[in-house]
């Protein structure tokens, strides 16, 4: 029966196939190599133009010259040979997208990459755009909730925020990343991974975490991987960005990630000096900041009169040896509106995620919080700051007064707190219940030993028998007195039944 | 003076090129015409101005359906 469907669109086409005369600007090939080609001809191509290399490869011009133009090739292209014909398509470097593009894995020209269909005819976004000027867009004020207690109590995320994830490999960056993609599954949130020079198999196993959490109803992911030119590494990110555009112009939120723009440089440095183009600090050429600050400055919330929709960036940056003076990481952290500083140190002793509470920033800070975690959370920043220089003191003598032990076992309390499986979100109003506990001195009389299994049975004793907590913190956004009052109750008829957890008296 | 190059299958006949030449220098001026015979391109007529081309060989329109045949089969 396909065969008889397929023969009868074979004659629709024949008398369907376009018999126009065809006008295009050609060139001929006078150099290739390492994906570069060189071209003669073409003289009134556009910068940003995509080329047709015959066989269906496309190219992409970056280099205007008077006597050659300098075409970086999106695919092997391996029949390319001097001489060859190359011809310009007219159309700037855009991508297909369609509301059925949630879902699917596509590379940087919008073929899907994932097995299925192609995705069905939409809008053309331009994958180079101008950011949304300053009187579309609107201060950030509404919480991106990451699920993670250690971000969202003391450095909260906005939607419409950028904020750069930043650490050594192995820190669990991409974790943080991925949890966070996790906790949007009720938040009205489409989300975008981009992968740029990652593993395949890495990709595989997020592309299969995310499809088991049932996440990938709201999740596209383009991919660019180690092994694709690095020219298709180039684009991810915008045409990531491209997607996401598509989607706040019909007034969405988005989250869009990019893991990682370390490997996006290293691909641009790549071309530029394929392409002869100066190279200045550590061999970057010299526009690798407006790289990054024309890909950043397209995640914004625009104000109701543009749909009222935000893009919120969580880039993630590689350093190497914690140095975060480096080239590329000081200018993402000039863009950026804060920053999670993720440490070795802190995930080699076993705090996980390792992020370093007194190096992170969020530059929106509790202006994307609800007013519930304010109130618990307000003070915790400065705790902890006070906790970690007590901790110093604390090694090198053991004759402390009954004050300073008390801080230190408080503070130890609320660190442990803040430690969490980076595949286990927390509600907000459930991160609201625990940091409470914490904070006002609930866990003083728990050995530290059993922290662990106490936050987890007191979420599942809260669960079952106080769950109005839960809801009327939902509901309300807030603590009520009346609420402070069950909570207190609850909190300490559970440490009641857990007797064999608390220090002897 | 533009540099123009007419590519046929088969060799023109001085009318069909004298129209054809005419037609040109009307857009472009007074242009330096070279005339090539290639048999590759199956029938039809390529008209090159500069880096601009008029495609319209019969080679180019089978690659188009061919092109569009094999997307439509892929679906």
């Amino acid at each position: 029966m396909k065969k008889n469907a397929s023969t009868f669109n074979i004659s629709e086409l024949l008398e369907k196939a376009s018999t126009a005369v065809s006008e295009t600007e050609i060139g001929h090939i006078t150099s290739f190599g390492d994906g570069v080609i060189q071209a003669d001809g073409l003289d009134n191509v556009r910068m940003g133009e995509l080329i047709d290399l015959g066989e269906g490869e496309l190219g992409l011009t970056l280099n205007l010259n008077p006597d050659k133009v300098g075409i970086v090739a999106l695919t092997r292209a391996a029949h390319l040979k001097p001489g060859s014909v190359v011809r310009s398509t007219g159309r700037i470097l855009s991508i297909n997208v369609s509301d059925d593009i949630i879902g699917r894995v596509v590379d940087p020209t919008g073929q899907a990459i994932d097995g299925g269909p192609a995705i069905p005819q939409g809008k053309m976004m331009l994958l180079e755009r101008i950011a949304p000027g300053v009187m579309s867009r609107q201060s950030v004020s509404v919480p991106l909730q990451t699920g993670i207690k250690a971000i969202d109590a003391m450095i909260p995320i906005g939607r419409g925020q950028r904020e750069l994830i930043i650490g050594d490999r192995g820190t669990g960056k991409s974790a943080i990343a991925i949890g966070t993609i996790l906790n949007q599954a009720d938040q009205n949130v489409i989300c975008i991974y981009v992968g740029i020079g990652q593993k395949q198999s890495t990709l595989a196993q997020t592309k299969q975490i995310l499809e088991e959490r049932g996440a990938m109803s709201y999740t596209t992911i383009v991919n660019a991987s180690a092994s694709d030119p690095a020219s298709m590494q180039f684009l991810a990110p915008y045409a990531g960005i491209a997607i996401a555009e598509y989607f706040l112009d019909q007034g969405k939120d988005v989250l869009i990630i990019y893991d990682d723009l370390t490997k996006h440089a290293q691909a641009y440095r790549e071309i530029s000096l394929l392409l002869r183009r100066p190279s200045g600090r550590e061999a970057y050429p010299g526009d690798v900041f407006y790289l990054h600050s024309r890909l950043l400055e397209r995640a914004a919330r625009l104000n109701k009169n543009y749909g009222g929709g935000s893009i919120t960036a969580l880039p993630v940056i590689e350093t190497q040896g914690n140095d975060v003076s480096a080239f590329v990481p000081t200018n993402v952290i000039s863009i950026t509106d804060g920053q999670i500083y993720l440490e070795t140190d802190l995930f080699n002793a076993g705090m996980k995620p390792a992020i370093n509470v007194g190096l992170s920033v969020s530059r929106v800070g509790s202006a994307a919080q609800i007013k519930a975690m304010k109130q618990v959370a307000g003070t915790m920043k400065l705790d902890l700051a006070q906790f970690r220089e007590l901790q110093a003191f604390a090694q090198f003598s053991s004759d402390l007064d009954d004050r300073t032990k008390a801080q230190l076992d408080r503070g130890t309390r609320v660190n442990a707190v803040l430690k969490q499986g980076w595949d286990t979100p927390l509600k907000v109003e459930e991160q609201v219940v625990v940091i409470y506990a914490a904070v006002n001195g609930y866990l003083d009389p728990v050995q530290e030993k059993f922290l662990g299994d106490w936050e987890r049975e007191y979420l599942e004793y809260i669960k079952d028998q106080a769950s109005e907590i839960l809801t009327s913190i939902r509901a309300e956004q807030k603590i009520t007195d009346d609420t402070i009052e069950k909570l207190k109750q609850a909190i300490e008829a559970f440490n009641r039944r857990h007797s064999e957890w608390m220090l002897e008296a | 003076m533009s540099k123009v190059t007419i590519t046929t299958a088969v060799k023109l006949s001085t009318a069909q090129l004298k129209k054809l030449s005419t037609a040109i220098e009307e857009k472009y001026g007074k242009s330096d015409i070279q005339t090539v015979v290639d048999t590759n391109i199956l029938g039809g007529v390529i008209v090159t101005v500069g880096s601009h081309q008029f495609d319209n060989s019969y080679r180019s329109r089978v690659e188009a359906i061919k092109q569009q045949v094999s997307t439509a089969l892929a679906e």
